[in-house]
């Protein structure tokens, strides 16, 4: 043997990616040459957009308020949902006729994006914050669900097997086995969806559902990019500080992990 | 062969079992006997001779081929068998003392399965388990921070604290020092001459099961070759035991 290569070994298969995406360009029509109109446009939308709005400050926060409201809430409700939605959804705790529906029933609640969720929940109650509550709790239920379930399954078998046989019912292996053992991961899952809704509620507000995607919405249609960039500028900062506050809470509570017994 | 339950009242009786995992090949054929009521015994044999499945038949995991597995004390109450697997099955997230609570189970209501709430008769018969093991003063300490001896032991306090009529223990002896050993077999011992209940262990190593068994069963190849007091081991159940590792 004169070479080895350690995987991964792209060769033709990256040729073939290469392949589809410039069919996938054909197929849209994507002209190059826009590219390099847009350069005047993106001057013209710097300039717009410096000095931002300062004096739109409190209205952003009041805006950031609602939106964060909104991601708290939305995740609450579907914490609590998802919890016993993926308990039922355990294999490690059920048989199958109820896992499948559980299951079904989950992956309905995660098929639409968050987005969708908030058209719909605005057709239902109508426009403002309820509507993005509800649509980011659905869709907290149906995410958090499957990643509570893959973590309750991923557990160690052998003490539901002991107090299984030892005579325990479902209900208390869920309670006392299922969920003290799972909670880290649910913890940090939980954590998650919420830094996702965040980012999420800032969306919704372009449909009418609230938060500060509504002003956002409205700056730009107004094409007040100056308004737009102060927006922007607030839903960043309370994006990083939200990292920052969940990486906190994660090496607070979540780093006494124990290692495997 | 029809197992014969004249004399003492067994406790646990395996009649002619045959099991298997995909319904064709068996791993356990036509295996007899009968544990009686507060006998110690250990199934005993190399690495792959179906010392887990019959295990799991006892328990009901499994369903045999043919014969049955019958436990005459064990219908009384959900909690009459308790059972220890290999890893231990204690919840790794838990206290020491949390871990001896969830011995108690079986005489939980439903409303307090939900709440998890033990009142204080349940703690303290708790932390008098975890003192007849050697753990007394430990009930706060997190279960993951014990040694591998002293996990066995909380696990033994979840036995005490449940008090089953049959106790099952898989490889409960396995990658134990002596002395470890040795404290382990005794306190389960006292246990057992307190609760009058039966014990049937398996194990891989003869010697820890006959320091701890009044009678050990051999397996080889899926089959009983050897039923026989641990006082009377010789020789030729070691050389049962280890030739098929010779001939691998």
């Amino acid at each position: 043997m004169t070479h080895a290569t350690i995987p991964p070994y792209p060769g033709i298969r990256a040729l073939g990616l290469l392949a589809l995406a410039a069919v996938a360009v054909w197929h849209l029509g994507i002209d190059p040459a826009a590219l390099a109109q847009g350069w005047p446009n993106l001057l013209k939308l710097a300039g717009d957009a410096f000095p931002p709005q300062m004096g739109l400050l409190p209205t952003a926060v009041r805006g950031l308020a609602e939106t964060l409201s909104i991601a708290f809430l939305g995740t609450l409700i579907g914490f609590v949902l998802a919890l016993p939605l993926a308990l039922v959804a355990s294999r490690t705790l059920f048989p199958l006729w109820i896992v499948a529906p559980a299951r079904l029933l989950a992956a309905t609640v995660r098929t639409l994006p968050s987005l969708l969720w908030a058209v719909l929940m605005v057709i239902v109650v109508g426009f403002g914050p309820l509507a993005g509550v509800l649509a980011m709790g659905l869709y907290t239920t149906g995410h958090l669900a499957k990643l509570a379930y893959e973590a309750i399954e991923g557990l160690p078998s052998d003490p539901f097997e002991a107090l299984g046989a030892a005579g325990a019912t479902r209900i208390q292996l869920a309670r006392l086995v299922a969920l003290p053992e799972a909670s880290n991961q649910l913890l940090s899952h939980a954590l998650y969806m919420l830094e996702y809704n965040v980012r999420a509620s800032a969306i919704v507000g372009f449909v009418g559902a609230g938060g500060i995607g509504a002003y956002l919405s409205r700056y730009l249609q107004a094409m007040q990019y100056d308004g737009v960039v102060t927006l922007l500028g607030v839903v960043f900062v309370a994006i990083v500080a939200m990292d920052a506050l969940s990486l906190w809470l994660r090496s607070r509570y979540l780093t006494r992990i124990p290692a495997a017994v | 062969m029809t197992i014969s339950t004249a004399g003492a009242v067994p406790a646990i009786v395996v009649d002619n079992v045959t099991a298997g995992y995909d319904g064709r090949t068996s791993v356990l054929h036509e295996v007899s006997f009968a544990v009686p009521t507060g006998a110690w015994w250990a199934v005993v044999g190399p690495s792959g001779c179906g010392k887990t499945t019959l295990l799991r038949a006892i328990l009901g995991v499994l369903r045999p081929s043919q014969g049955a597995v019958r436990l005459p004390g064990c219908q009384a109450s959900r909690d009459a068998l308790g059972y220890i697997p290999q890893q231990l099955g204690l919840v790794r997230n838990l206290t020491v003392r949390q871990n001896a609570l969830l011995g108690g189970l079986g005489r939980l209501g439903k409303w307090r399965s939900i709440t998890g709430r033990f009142n204080a008769a349940e703690v303290a018969a708790a932390d008098i388990a975890l003192e007849a093991v050697g753990l007394g003063g430990r009930g706060e300490d997190p279960v993951a921070s014990l040694s591998g001896g002293e996990r066995r032991r909380v696990a033994i306090a979840r036995a005490l604290v449940q008090r089953p009529r049959v106790l099952l223990a898989d490889e409960f002896l396995a990658e134990l020092d002596a002395v470890t050993s040795k404290s382990i077999v005794d306190v389960l011992s006292r246990l057992r001459a307190e609760t009058g209940m039966t014990i049937l262990c398996v194990e891989h190593d003869l010697h820890a099961a006959a320091q701890a068994a009044d009678k050990v069963v051999v397996l080889v190849g899926g089959r009983k070759v050897r039923e026989v007091e641990s006082s009377r081991l010789d020789a030729d159940d070691a050389a049962a035991l280890f030739r098929p590792m010779a001939l691998a």
